[in-house]
């Protein structure tokens, strides 16, 4: 679906890419993680064609993203951060945008909207910002393109409406979609996506499905200080440690998504070493 | 499927213009008609009953030329605002596609509103004239446009030449809109400014370096009538698709 082979780009004298490579394929949800300014919506940009490549190569569904072709955008939906929708109501907004996408499923989206429960009476701009969100989320979805790109979708949206999302999301994946959500609330992907992503410094620092990572490593709380000092990293708290370790007897068990966001950024080798050599490095927080 | 152009995509385009702007489209075409009218009765009350036509035409050209190409100027403004912009890339249509629907609001029926509004206000002004010449035909003077003299310099030729100057101004502003996301009517003035300006001294230093004084450059640098007619409509007509050649190409290498 997505192939992006060399990619450098830059915003005048900021590097923002240097010789990016990434491949990602259908029938996943992708979670791309990073902190603040280190190009996740830069990256989601350049892939729906928004941004040109100073060098480099990206593809997406055999096209070059940047033509912006209709056959291309008719393929994509982008749930941007900061967003605009026009003053009309609900039912005129989908009478002019829905046509643009051959595979927009009017029963879905109402289903979508129930269960967001957004008002399907409002106008747009009489909204709130989290009900706007969300109403884009349900257009998106119930546009059924082939790639659905997500710039920080859950934010402005409360815990209800979180909870909805995740489940919203984990529904409508199917072997012919690919959906790439990127955020930096790293808790809101939990049991959602299926590979992980991490850039930092402009080039991708972590990227293993979830499936990879739960046998690679394990994730659990441990009372005995022992075995705080000998874990890849650990985190102290009243409940105990909050520990990863290498999966040597193969348990599964749950990924704490967010302490493997710290751990990777605070060591990527001791981690990201587990996933080609088994040795280990410990680090403390 | 065709990636350039294709006729329902472009109606659809239409149609969703129309139907997210009815509004704003409502507003502006009743806040011309107030300009115009107010013009027009300042024009009247410091006429002090000495009435000439052609000031309805002059007021006619200046609303036009100064709303058309600030309306031109905003054309592509969304790109001044990411959210904005990015739903408008991201819209499945092409870029001519984009173009023509901007140009079909901005340019044709902005162009036709206008021209309504002038039609409609002009025939109460020349009545109001018409009643005042009736009433008091010592005091009252109305001197009536000629529009054709015969010789080809008419008002007809004048008002043609302005409707001309105004679409090729217009597409100037438009071409201008879609390189300057901000303060566009600003920098699209000063730049065009300033390269007639250069374009001006150039053809002049050219000219007397090619010619010097009192060479006689004889029939051999003189035109054809008809290479002149042909020159003449080719400086008429090229400005309009030439701008929107450029606005397309622009838009085409637009980064958001």
């Amino acid at each position: 679906m997505i192939s992006i082979s060399n990619l450098h780009f830059g915003y005048r004298k900021k590097a923002v890419f240097k010789d990016l490579d990434l491949s990602l394929v259908n029938g996943h949800i992708y979670g791309l993680l990073g902190k603040n300014g280190t190009g996740k919506s830069t990256l989601l940009r350049i892939i729906a064609g928004h941004l040109n490549p100073v060098e480099g190569k990206v593809k997406v569904a055999g096209f070059t993203p940047f033509k912006r072709e209709p056959a291309f955008l008719q393929e994509l939906f982008l749930v941007p951060e900061e967003f605009y929708l026009p003053n009309v109501s609900i039912d005129k907004f989908v009478d002019c945008n829905a046509g643009f996408y051959p595979r927009f499923n009017h029963q879905q989206f109402k289903s979508y909207l129930g269960e967001f429960e957004i008002p399907v009476t409002n106008k747009l701009q009489d909204m709130s910002y989290g009900q706007k969100k969300k109403l884009l989320i349900s257009f998106g979805l119930a546009c059924n393109t082939s790639l659905l790109l997500m710039d920080e979708p859950t934010n402005g949206l409360d815990i209800m409406s979180k909870s909805q999302f995740r489940k919203i999301m984990a529904s409508v994946i199917t072997d012919e979609k690919c959906i790439v959500i990127s955020t930096h609330q790293v808790k809101d992907l939990e049991n959602l996506i299926d590979r992980i992503t991490i850039i930092d410094e402009g080039s991708i620092l972590f990227d293993q499905t979830i499936n990879t990572i739960s046998d690679t490593l394990s994730f659990k709380i441990s009372f005995d200080n022992e075995e705080a000092k000998d874990a890849l990293y650990a985190e102290h708290s009243i409940k105990g440690n909050a520990i990863i370790v290498p999966n040597e007897d193969n348990e599964g068990g749950r990924i704490d998504l967010e302490m493997l966001y710290k751990a990777i950024i605070i060591n990527k080798d001791a981690i990201t070493n587990q996933f080609s050599n088994p040795a280990k490095t410990i680090i403390h927080e | 499927m065709n990636n350039t152009l294709d006729m329902s995509r472009l109606m659809r385009l239409i149609r969703k213009q129309w139907i997210e702007n009815f509004s704003f489209y409502g507003m502006a075409a009743l806040a011309i008609l107030g300009i115009m009218a107010t013009m027009f009765i300042i024009w009247i009350l410091a006429s002090n009953n000495n009435f000439h036509e052609e000031p309805i035409y002059i007021i006619y050209f200046v609303c036009l030329f100064l709303s058309g190409c600030i309306l031109a100027s905003t054309a592509f403004s969304i790109f001044g605002d990411k959210a904005k912009g990015g739903f408008w890339l991201a819209l499945p249509a092409s870029h001519l596609e984009k173009l023509i629907t901007v140009i079909v609001f901005n340019t044709i029926v902005f162009f036709v509103v206008f021209s309504g509004c002038f039609l409609l206000l002009k025939p109460l002004v020349l009545a109001y004239i018409n009643n005042k010449v009736t009433t008091h035909p010592n005091e009252v003077h109305f001197d009536r446009i000629i529009w054709s003299n015969g010789r080809g310099d008419g008002f007809r030729e004048v008002f043609y030449a302005f409707l001309y100057g105004f679409f090729a101004l217009q597409a100037l502003y438009l071409m201008g809109s879609a390189f300057f996301s901000k303060h566009a009517f600003i920098k699209t003035t000063i730049i065009s400014a300033a390269i007639l300006f250069l374009l001006f001294v150039y053809v002049y230093n050219m000219t007397t370096w090619l010619i010097p004084k009192n060479v006689n450059t004889g029939p051999m640098m003189e035109p054809t009538e008809q290479q002149e007619d042909i020159l003449t409509w080719v400086m008429k007509l090229i400005w309009v698709p030439l701008f929107w050649v450029i606005t397309w190409f622009r838009l085409k290498e637009k980064e958001l």
